[in-house]
């Protein structure tokens, strides 16, 4: 059953996605999955635990930051009519990227396994997110083909729920870490420091040591 | 002109803003605006005072002094600069809209820029979640700053849009002339009027030369329009600040005059680089 609804998101065109019920079943077991592939390479059973909670967490809770916004810009365009339909499709593409992690959960694993350096892992973990940010786009993109057709101004507003969608996923990644789990640091769901630090600003803070 | 009709809810007032529908073409067509100032004035306090609250919510996770304190002076500062703005500029505004025969009287032009205002408020409201997730995850002055600072001009940016969309539907759509002005005809009866000589033709297409200068017409208000609310919208919220509240500075209501909006853009810019 469960399979059927993974081929219709996968495979089938906007009209043939599965309902929201399957969407957040999917999407939330993938995150789950994933989650547990990066918490288990700390070696600690809660810290798994936590980061299959806490993958899950990070995408719903980016979604619904950004919501309301969406929901005003929509309706400012004009496009208020599609919003139904926006949301399908927005919620079709979180599933595939839930249901994208946890696929690339055996990916994580071999990662874990193959690299110590936690920088150099943050690196990659990085690099499976987009790659499974990627895959949801491809979904998001057939959902929205139809409608960009039907008016350009969809265009616009899917603009704008990708960039501020981004920009606040970075930073609940960044205040829900950590994912894995350091040596040295003890098994917490949130560091002391959770919500002290920006990422942007620890990521400026970098770079401009970098050009000194 | 017609008394505006009234809403049965804020709610439906604020869905009807948004959706564009007092900016049907045929309300542009008319010149008429048919929602009440007052209305919009008091959406714009409830929207303002929402974003206010967000703004505050920085003070409140820093632990700044008197934190519940700047909240409150924040949820009442958001609103009071979009009206003192637009009690500064709307004067000129109006003036430079009837100089370019902007078809909306007085009220129109009120309520057209208070439309505006809304949009912009209610975008900047519905990213108050957002900054309010930043604020609590962040202790970065500056960066918060320039957040707020991007939320206010990407709110513009939809509530300019709105304006783009009402003034080229006023300049491109037909509509019945304006009655002649108040000047006896030559060789009219005495008692006679104008009006009565010469009835206002019915509304006709506009011929695609009056088109492309009604599109300019538009371009001129909204360039000007946009210079002068932006300049003094952007100062207005300098003068009114503090509406974050910085953790090292103990609690004002307003910080003394100095520098101005652009010089304190580059200097919270410059903090977070590190210069």
């Amino acid at each position: 059953m469960i399979g059927v609804a993974a081929e219709r998101l996968l495979r089938g065109e906007a009209e043939d996605a599965p309902g929201r019920r399957d969407c957040l079943l999917l999407g939330g077991a993938g995150a789950a999955v994933v989650g547990l592939a990066l918490g288990s390479s700390s070696g600690s059973v809660a810290m798994a635990m936590y980061a299959a909670i806490k993958v899950p967490l990070l995408l719903a809770l980016s979604t619904a930051l950004c919501l309301p916004s969406f929901f005003v810009v929509n309706t400012v365009l004009g496009l208020r009519d599609d919003f139904g339909a926006a949301c399908r499709g927005l919620v079709a593409a979180q599933a595939t990227l839930g249901l994208a992690l946890g696929a690339l959960a055996p990916v994580v694993v071999w990662l874990s396994c193959s690299a110590h350096d936690p920088y150099v892992l943050t690196l990659l973990d990085a690099g499976v997110f987009a790659v499974a940010t990627w895959a949801a786009q491809q979904v998001l993109r057939r959902h929205y083909q139809r409608l960009v057709a039907r008016d350009g101004r969809h265009r616009l507003a899917l603009r704008g729920w990708l960039l501020l969608y981004a920009f606040a996923g970075i930073q609940m990644a960044w205040v829900l870490r950590p994912f894995r789990g350091t040596e040295g640091f003890a098994v917490q769901f949130l560091r002391p420091e959770a919500f002290e630090q920006n990422a942007y600003v620890v990521l400026l803070d970098h770079f401009t040591r970098l050009w000194r | 002109m017609a008394e505006p009709t009234p809403e049965t809810s804020l709610l439906t007032t604020l869905d009807r803003v948004l959706r564009g529908s007092y900016l049907q073409k045929d309300n542009l067509a008319n010149g008429t605006i048919d929602v009440p100032a007052r209305r919009l004035t008091g959406l714009g306090l409830v929207l303002g005072g929402l974003y206010g609250l967000g703004l505050g919510t920085y003070a409140l996770f820093q632990g700044t002094d008197h934190a519940f304190l700047q909240a409150l002076a924040s949820a009442v500062k958001v609103p009071l600069l979009f009206l003192l703005t637009l009690l500064v500029t709307f004067p000129s505004l109006y003036v430079f809209a009837a100089l370019q025969r902007l078809p909306l009287d007085f009220r129109g032009t009120l309520r057209l820029l208070l439309l505006a205002i809304l949009v912009h408020l209610a975008v900047i409201a519905s990213l108050a979640p957002v900054f309010a997730f930043f604020a609590a995850s962040t202790k970065s002055y500056s960066f918060m700053l320039l957040l707020n600072v991007a939320f206010f001009a990407a709110g513009g940016l939809l509530g300019f849009m709105v304006l783009r969309r009402a003034t080229h539907g006023m300049f491109a759509a037909p509509r019945t002339p304006p009655p002649p002005l108040p000047v006896p005809a030559p060789g009219l009866e005495a008692g006679g009027t104008a009006e009565a000589a010469t009835p206002p033709p019915a509304p006709a297409a506009l011929p695609r030369q009056v088109v492309a200068h009604g599109a300019e017409q538009a371009r001129r208000v909204l360039r000007v329009w946009c210079l002068v609310y932006g300049v003094v919208g952007a100062q207005m919220g300098w003068l009114l600040r503090p509406f974050l509240g910085s953790p090292d500075v103990p609690f004002t209501l307003f910080r003394p005059r100095e520098d101005n909006f652009f010089v304190g853009v580059m200097r919270a810019l410059g903090a977070l680089l590190g210069r």
